[in-house]
């Protein structure tokens, strides 16, 4: 294992994790217990989230972040890569392709799942190969967003679906 | 004749002398190199206890008779950690490169002295025993030397905790309980050592702190008896009996 070279892999997601960058792939617990005349866990289907940030990853966090953009500086990231139902890909929100890039014109600090003053967002909904995923990113300035969109995409292009 | 011998008696003894003290010169030199912290037996002049091969004006003298472990001897100092949490999720955790102070706590399921460790890391309070800013990562070993499940019981849920063996070998860790802070800013260990107990944990990363110097240096220290309180000259004093 090398610095320059870690690919983190679970869950059918892996990540060639970039330097100073922490990174989480998870999937909670299902329930065992199924809603009632169905086949499905009473707390829904659970899939994969993998995060990608420059700061520390709690061992307790939302799947969009929280406990992590609460403590994110000016310069940090957060990207956010949630699988939803393979079905939820055929709707319109889910558009056909690969794993977008961002742009500096995508972010806006109303984006945010919980505003935070000076921090902006993004959220982008994608099918990639009949698998649906939320892809949301939190940059730690608003201002500072032109900088820190080539340093998310750079997160973004390391990500691979397996 | 008899002036002869006793001329050949004087040439034999004027070139002990010099022998000698050609023996006493090198012997000068070799310790004056020894206490610069410059090593010849590995070939390089490597500092014995610079991070990054620099040498040291005043190396720890227990560093001296047993180098640190192989993480520490390369250019950075200090790698980053990868792995799988105890519910079999995947977590990389950036070590260097962060800006960021990191106390690495090697941690087993299976060691009585661990489980003072496992409980004290579950108050929150105490995961900044290394500092306010400091990110505490528990590290064990993978699965296939620990049970996951055991280690899912021990570890509060607040607590980060890295499954890796290669974490264990990166950072040439000689025993659990271990620890080591790592600051982000130079990528390299600032302080490492074992101890039995988190009260002395705590205490050491104080006395560290202050001293700027390593909690602990050798594995005869770590293995064979109790660790030494006091700083490295402290301990330096009392290894000479003084």
């Amino acid at each position: 294992m090398t610095v320059t070279a870690r690919r983190l892999r679970a869950h059918g997601l892996s990540v060639a994790v970039p330097p100073g960058w922490h990174a989480r792939i998870d999937r909670r617990v299902e329930a065992s217990v199924v809603a009632p005349g169905t086949t499905v866990p009473i707390s829904g289907t659970v899939h994969p989230v993998l995060h990608l940030s420059t700061v520390p990853l709690p061992a307790r966090r939302g799947d969009y972040g929280s406990g992590v953009v609460d403590i994110m500086g000016r310069n940090d990231i957060f990207v956010c890569l949630a699988e939803f139902d393979a079905e939820a890909g055929a709707t319109d929100l889910f558009a056909n392709g690969e794993l977008p890039l961002v742009r500096a014109v995508d972010f806006s600090p109303t984006a945010q799942q919980r505003v935070i003053p000076g921090m902006c967002g993004t959220q982008r909904f994608v099918n990639v190969g009949g698998r649906a995923f939320c892809l949301y990113v939190v940059l730690g300035s608003w201002r500072g967003r032109a900088g820190l969109v080539p340093l998310a995409n750079r997160a973004i292009t390391a990500i691979d679906l397996d | 004749m008899e002036l002869v011998v006793g001329l050949l008696a004087l040439v034999s003894a004027v070139l002990a002398v010099m022998v000698v003290g050609l023996l006493r010169s090198h012997a000068v030199i070799l310790r004056a190199l020894h206490d610069a912290g410059i090593t010849l037996d590995d070939g390089a002049g490597r500092s014995a206890s610079g991070a990054r091969g620099e040498p040291t004006s005043r190396p720890d003298p227990e560093q001296r008779r047993d180098p640190v472990p192989s993480a520490r001897h390369g250019r950075i100092g200090a790698v980053d950690l990868m792995g799988v949490t105890p519910e079999g999720d995947a977590i990389a955790v950036a070590i260097v490169g962060g800006g960021r102070r990191t106390l690495l706590a090697f941690l087993s399921s299976g060691c009585l002295t661990c489980r003072d460790f496992w409980d004290a890391f579950a108050d929150p309070s105490h995961r900044s025993v290394a500092g306010p800013d400091t990110q505490l990562v528990v590290v064990t070993r993978g699965a296939d030397a620990e049970s996951a499940s055991t280690v899912a019981q021990l570890a509060d849920p607040d607590l980060v905790v890295v499954m890796s063996s290669e974490g264990f070998e990166d950072y040439g860790v000689p025993v659990a309980p271990y620890f080591l802070v790592v600051d982000g800013t130079e990528d390299r260990v600032v302080a490492e050592g074992a101890t039995s107990s988190f009260d002395q944990l705590a205490s050491l990363l104080k006395k560290a702190t202050a001293d700027a110097r390593p909690i602990a240096r050798t594995r005869r220290e770590l293995l064979g008896r109790p660790l030494l309180g006091g700083s490295s000259s402290d301990r330096a004093a009392r290894e000479r009996g003084e």
